[in-house]
């Protein structure tokens, strides 16, 4: 195994194969390749700085233990160097089963990772209260470099994530999505705040209502429109539980009108009517493992990436933009494009699991390959999209085949592959002046789709 | 009209030669046995009416009260009388102890009072706590505990299904601003008194026999029952007299030894205020109001013969009270029913039956005369619901034929407990009813 890089101020004795440095900096100028990074209680109080650090290195996904108990959800907790080196050995072990490019990874790729290499992690929403929503989750701040977590949920939507459980719900502001609210209570009739909890008495002899110090006179209660003497309570008057009372227009109701107002843009809210977000402690889910292992895009289009028709999509558009120049010259010179839209690619791999998806996915690439001539070029885009350039082929055969290959492709018992079929033929679609493969590929995406 | 009364009595006058006449000569000297005691309580009435017109608004002090509710089987009945002590106009503090005899028999009640308990303690200077006595243990084991876990130092006893105007309290703490006063006795309505005659009637004696009779007594210290379902106390004479004796009648017995009391404090007062209203549910059947005060005067001739024959000594009560206890209680209490009931029989069996109606016509005027007079003084000088109280002029020429059936029946039930130990047995049907079922 690599060696484990110890933050320490003196040298350390140890069976494990470690290097010690006292800085980041002198780590950094140091150049080994290493497991994972261990804080010696020696370095508690340069901690916070380094961790700042290796998180925003190339290093941001290792597992960086600490001698000592240290409040930040960066680190991953305290350990002895032996419980350490056990846990960098085993994610050395899952990261080398991975064939990635980490470094050109996106952010959602990069969170998986991250949860990937920790056994059992949980992201766990953290409370701070000056925050807009109350609520962040600190690992996802320094991924994706904004405080907008509302991606993760995207990831959960595509059930690469799961919840594990809910540690808060929280109301925000319909204007500004600020949790800062305060609630006032007002006045139904004329919204003023100028109200007040009073004992109110219903006078039974005239049926009056008012406030209970417009009744009193000395040490007794006189109706002030009847003038009867009150003295007995369900009998000479009642006093409905607590009322309140307006005194800008007198108006006496039983429930104030509750609003929400807003800290940040003083936006009034009505509370039932409030942006809700429940804040989840969030975990790697077995699809996001396999995402993660598979490699998503690779997998399921593997049989075409593995053909030798195979082209990338930039030196498709070459091709296209070639393509349609000789066209222009010679216009006997035919050429039909077909797009295959693959729309619900996540839903269906939700749905069956990678290997399903592979199967199946495996089998209709087979067959489409099938088809295809050696002159014939195929590509395909991050949209699971399949862009295939067919040189002098006239369009209603090939059409004919592939709608029939994908009207075979009848799954049992579960949601269908939903692919749309559009095709650019030269002879149907005449080019303009203009035109070339970024047009025609937009004029593709746009256009309707062949039945 | 008038001639034919007075042709009448000119007959029976002329004819006194027969056991008949004898007896028709003591129909005024019975009369009249009632009229000093009347006199006594008009001018009572007339001195408390002139201190009333003194009364200010708020007592000057205004110390913690706390209001033991003795509550049993009333459920959701409870609510009213605990809104209206929670809502009282007092100022100052009030704690409602809501005590629950037998509260696992009555659930029900204690549900109702812990529902209540956040809504008033929200209110301001209001407490209110149950507590459930989960085996049953009376009235007095209720009071008692209520006194044990008072922190006011004023205490009131009160019915669960009694409900209090609004400035009860007020009222009634005002009277401790004398430091003399160690009790005070509420007044009670009878919050039922429109459902039939018999309700209506029974308000009129409470309004004549009860309110107007005891303010006149107390304005010469001499209340002789405060009830215990409307009493009121300084809490460390409680304490001083360990609370209520278990047994019947528990209320003139604690008013007995308050009494006893008086001979070593010359200057404690016991106050009957006709202001603190309190408004209780009565029998609304004839039949149901005899129950009632058989069971009433069966614990009167228990507590009086039995317990207290023995202490009642002048050097004991004071001079005044010593008479009046005497008289009033012994005489009008207990033997003049007896006294009522026997000539009253005596006269069925001698003298001749026109005879008879003319003179009870004549008993019969005189007392409604008097009635009248006292009625009208009533509302005059005492009444707080005057016009409210008018209103049962209309009843009033019923009232004495109702005064003499419940003497009547006065003296059957003490006759009752005599020979039978009725106090004993809780059990509230009519001796004579109960007998006739058994044999
Ligand atoms: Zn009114
Ligand atoms: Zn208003
Ligand atoms: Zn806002």
């Amino acid at each position: 195994m690599k060696q484990i890089a110890v933050f320490s101020d003196s040298s350390i004795d140890t069976e494990y194969d470690i290097v010690t440095f006292k800085s980041w900096e002198e780590f950094s100028n140091n150049k080994t390749t290493i497991a994972g990074f261990y804080i010696s209680a020696s370095c508690s109080d340069i901690a916070d700085e380094l961790i700042k650090e290796i998180r925003s290195s190339e290093f941001w996904y290792y597992l960086v233990y600490t001698e000592d108990l240290i409040q930040n959800r960066l680190f991953d907790g305290e350990k002895s160097l032996k419980d350490a080196f056990k846990s960098f050995k085993f994610s050395q072990e899952l990261l080398s089963k991975l064939k990635l490019n980490i470094k050109a990874l996106k952010r959602e790729e990069k969170l998986l990772l991250y949860l990937y290499l920790r056994e059992d992690y949980e992201l766990i929403p953290e409370f701070h209260p000056k925050t807009k929503k109350l609520y962040k989750y600190p690992i996802l701040e320094f991924i994706s470099q904004t405080s907008n977590d509302s991606w993760v949920y995207e990831l959960t939507a595509k059930s690469l994530l799961t919840f594990s459980k809910i540690v808060d719900r929280v109301r925000l502001c319909n204007q500004c999505q600020s949790a800062h609210l305060y609630f006032i209570d007002l006045c139904p009739q004329c919204k003023s705040i100028n109200i007040k909890e009073s004992k109110i008495l219903h006078c039974f002899s005239c049926g009056y209502v008012d406030e209970e110090k417009q009744f009193q006179k000395d040490a007794g209660l006189v109706c002030p429109k009847c003038l009867t003497q009150l003295k007995l309570i369900g009998v000479d008057y009642d006093l409905p539980a607590s009322e309140y009372k307006c005194y800008d227009c007198s108006y006496i109701f039983k429930e104030p009108y509750v609003v929400a107002r807003c800290m940040d843009c003083s936006a009034e809210n009505e509370p039932d009517k409030l942006n809700i977000e429940e804040f989840h402690k969030l975990k790697l889910s077995l699809q996001g493992q396999e995402y993660l292992l598979l490699d998503q895009k690779n997998v399921i289009f593997s049989m075409f990436a593995e053909s030798l028709k195979h082209i990338k999509i930039d030196e498709f558009k070459l091709f296209l933009n070639w393509m349609t120049s000789v066209f222009k010259r010679d216009s006997t010179f035919h050429f039909l494009v077909v797009l295959l839209e693959f729309d619900n690619m996540h839903k269906f791999i939700n749905y069956y699991g990678f290997t399903k998806t592979n199967e199946i996915m495996e089998e209709l690439s087979r067959r489409i390959l099938e088809l295809l001539r050696e002159t014939d070029m195929l590509s395909m885009d991050d949209e699971h999209r399949l862009w295939i350039l067919l040189p002098t082929t006239s369009k209603k055969g090939i059409e004919e085949r592939l709608l029939n290959i994908l009207h075979e492709l009848k799954i049992e018992n579960g949601p269908q592959l939903s692919v749309k079929l559009k095709t650019f033929y030269t002879i149907k679609n005449p080019l303009k002046e203009k035109s070339n493969a970024k047009t025609i590929m937009n004029d593709l995406l746009q256009s309707e789709e062949n039945k | 009209m008038i001639n034919a009364l007075l042709e009448t009595l000119f007959d029976i006058l002329q004819s006194h030669s027969t056991f008949a006449d004898f007896l028709l000569l003591f129909t005024p000297f019975i009369l009249l046995l009632e009229l000093p005691l009347l006199f006594m309580v008009i001018l009572g009435m007339f001195i408390w009416a002139k201190k009333e017109q003194k009364r200010v608004a708020f007592p000057k002090n205004m110390p913690k009260v706390t209001c033991t509710l003795l509550c049993y089987s009333e459920g959701e009945n409870i609510i009213e009388p605990i809104y209206s002590l929670a809502h009282q106009l007092y100022p100052g503090e009030i704690e409602i102890l809501v005590v629950i005899d037998g509260a696992l028999a009555n659930k029900k009640t204690h549900n109702v009072a812990l529902h209540l308990k956040n809504e008033i303690n929200a209110l301001q200077n209001r407490e209110l706590k149950v507590i459930p006595k989960y085996k049953r243990g009376g009235r007095v084991s209720s009071m008692n505990l209520g006194m044990q876990l008072a922190s006011g130092e004023i205490f009131m006893a009160l019915d669960g299904d009694t409900t209090f105007d609004n400035d009860m309290v007020i009222k009634a703490v005002q009277n401790f601003d004398n430091p003399d006063v160690v009790a005070v006795a509420g007044n009670l309505r009878v919050k039922n008194a429109k459902e039939s005659l018999a309700t209506r009637l029974q308000a009129i004696e409470y309004m004549l026999s009860i309110t107007a009779g005891r303010t006149g007594l107390s304005s010469f210290n001499m209340v002789n029952n405060i009830s215990g379902a409307f009493g009121i106390f300084r809490i460390e004479i409680l304490k001083l007299l360990m609370g209520w004796d278990s047994g019947t009648a528990e209320d003139f017995d604690i008013t007995m030894r308050l009494k006893e009391h008086f001979a070593m404090y010359p200057n404690w007062r016991i106050v009957f205020d006709p202001h603190v209203i309190g408004h209780t549910e009565v029998p609304s059947t004839l039949l149901g109001f005899f129950q009632q005060r058989i069971r009433w005067e069966g614990d009167l001739f228990y507590i009086l013969i039995r317990k207290y024959i023995n202490n009642i000594r002048p050097s004991l009560l004071g001079g005044l009270n010593y008479l009046f206890t005497l008289v009033g209680v012994y005489f009008f209490q207990i033997i003049m029913p007896f006294v009522i009931t026997l000539y009253t029989i005596l006269m069925l069996i001698f003298v001749p039956f026109n005879y008879l109606l003319g003179l009870s016509i004549i008993v019969y005027a005189f007392y409604f005369m008097m009635l009248l007079i006292f009625y009208i003084l009533y509302i005059f000088l005492i009444s707080e619901r005057p016009k409210e109280d008018l209103e049962y002029v209309l009843y009033l020429p019923l009232f004495p034929i109702f005064t003499y059936t419940a003497r009547i029946n006065a003296a059957l039930a003490l006759l009752h407990s005599i020979i039978n130990k009725s106090h004993l047995d809780s059990n509230m049907a009519p001796w004579w009813v109960l007998k006739k079922g058994n044999y």
